[in-house]
């Protein structure tokens, strides 16, 4: 049994997490690419509080938020910091740099915040869609709105096998400690971690064999049935309205 | 009409290393036979030919009088259900219940039917509870389970199980002869390769030996009670059967070689009373 679990999250009941996929996709990504195109700080800031009240309202913990926006931050923040150096513009003289003779311009600092903002709020809009259904469900909701069949089985294949894999990864890591195998920064340590993993990639093989047989043998022929679609009622309709309202407020701030 | 007729089967893998060498195979309707070989006898081998999955390089497979061949094999897997030994390569979907309704809805059912089907395949498996959990999330014993569930709701008439009790702890392996056993008396013809032989009695009425080609075949009393075929074949008698067959050459005599538990007690009972 695997306990690696991604989506625990997933499946609280909150109304981001009770809003039909389908519509919570279309709305949000609306809601993305508005973010993304906020032209001043002003709209970027609006943008970045409703994605934090998306993020309330989805209930997901601050842990598991502050996990994955560190991974946006650490991309933004030296941005932030660079551009005000690199663009053109009206010079601050700032004393702390004056020995160093360099400044940063007004337009860059404003373009550093707004690039920083922006991104960020878009990351927590992206963070709430991933992290408020099941992967396979917001992988179906994105066949449902024309992502090709052979992708949709792709992604839904190699997330259930991701687990096998690990349990995989984790039973050979075992071993290799059993047999005295200590992690070090030399050449052997890299000859049996390539072996370890050539060794997975020859059991990924036959699983996927394994796999075929038996999709085959129940009838399969190249196409996944889909069954148990969810439809969009009125309040998803009432939600998506909102963020997309919310959307458009953005845009003509 | 026998249900699977299998003539002069040959095989060989793709490295060239025959592994089916001329093997000759009938089953009946509602039969359950048990299939038993060591290591590399081509057990599997051979249930993957009943399905369609495999084709031999010569000689024939029969399913209900029907060739396996391209033009049956939408025919063919609606009525063969197979049963994998690794319960991993049987559950790819998202979910239990997608799992299970995979084969149902490939048969072009309706979806009242397959959410009936589904539901009735997790229940004869115990397993309803855990319908909307991802197959990652299940114990082996429960994927062992699952694995047959996506299977039985297809409702084959035929049913290949390969090792269906590895690995289970003993209660979960009588409740999987327990299943079995019900869906024999409910008319389902069942083809079991293990290596169980203490578990045989209780799943097979007929048992054959296979080594690349049928060794022997007959009533699984008369297969396992016999010492030099099994230990010929690398194979071991059932703990019960070698025990009395012991005590039959230290002149213990029992009535029969028992091969379960309830027949090893009477025949305890009798020799008891016998010497009393």
């Amino acid at each position: 049994m695997s306990h690696f679990d991604p989506e625990r999250y997933s499946r609280l009941m909150s109304p981001i997490h009770l809003w039909e996929p389908r519509a919570r996709i279309i709305s949000l990504f609306v809601l993305i690419i508005s973010l993304a195109m906020a032209g001043s700080i002003r709209q970027a800031t609006v943008g970045l509080i409703i994605s934090f009240c998306l993020v309330l309202i989805s209930r997901l913990p601050f842990s598991h938020v502050s996990m994955f926006m560190k991974w946006p931050a650490i991309f933004l923040l030296p941005l932030a910091v660079i551009v005000p150096f690199t663009a053109g513009g009206d010079k601050v003289a700032l004393p702390v740099l004056s020995s160093l003779s360099i400044a940063p311009s007004a337009q860059g600092v404003l373009l550093g915040i707004l690039l920083l903002t922006r991104g960020l709020a878009a990351a927590l809009v992206a963070l709430v869609i991933v992290s408020t259904a099941p992967f396979t469900v917001t992988i179906r909701a994105l066949e449902d709105l024309g992502l090709p069949g052979s992708l949709t089985q792709l992604f839904l294949f190699s997330y259930r096998y991701v687990f096998l894999l690990n349990d995989e990864l984790q039973t050979m890591s075992r071993s290799m400690r059993c047999k005295g195998f200590v992690m070090m920064s030399d050449l052997n340590t890299i000859r049996v971690l390539a072996m370890a993993l050539t060794m997975l990639f020859i059991r990924s093989y036959e699983r996927a064999l394994g796999v075929f047989y038996s999709m085959l043998s129940r009838g399969y022929s190249g196409e996944l049935p889909g069954i148990g679609r969810c439809k969009i009622k009125c309040n998803d309709f009432i939600k998506s309205f909102l963020v997309l309202g919310a959307a458009l407020g953005i845009c003509f701030l | 009409m026998s249900i699977i007729e299998i003539e002069d089967l040959v095989y060989y893998y793709p490295d060239a290393t025959l592994a089916l060498d001329g093997v000759n195979f009938q089953a009946e309707k509602s039969e359950s036979v048990a299939l038993l070989g060591a290591n590399g006898a081509g057990k599997s081998t051979l249930l993957l030919h009943i399905n369609g999955l495999l084709r031999g390089h010569s000689g024939t497979v029969k399913v209900l009088g029907r060739m396996v061949e391209d033009k049956n094999l939408r025919w063919l897997r609606r009525r063969v259900g197979i049963v994998f030994q690794d319960p991993d390569d049987q559950l790819f979907m998202p979910t239990l219940a997608e799992d299970v309704a995979f084969g149902p809805a490939n048969m072009c059912l309706s979806e009242d039917q397959v959410n009936e089907r589904v539901n009735w395949a997790l229940q004869s498996v115990g397993l309803v509870d855990l319908k909307e959990k991802a197959s990652h999330h299940l114990s082996f014993g429960q994927k062992k389970r699952a694995a047959l569930a996506t299977v039985l709701s297809m409702k084959p008439e035929v049913l290949v199980l390969d090792e269906p009790t590895s690995n289970l702890d003993p209660r979960s392996k009588m409740q999987m002869v327990l299943l079995i056993r019900s869906l024999q008396d409910s008319g389902t013809t069942i083809i079991t390769a293990t290596h169980d032989v203490n578990l045989v009695p209780y799943l097979a009425d007929r048992t054959v030996l296979l080594d690349k080609k049928v060794a022997a075949m007959g009533s699984t009393r008369q297969i396992l009670g016999n010492r030099a075929l099994m230990e010929g074949l690398g194979l071991e008698m059932p703990i019960l059967a070698d025990v009395f067959e012991r005590l039959h050459e230290e002149n213990i005599h029992s009535p029969i070689t028992p091969m379960t538990k309830d027949e090893a007690i009477d025949v305890v009972r009798e020799i008891l009373k016998k010497n009393w």
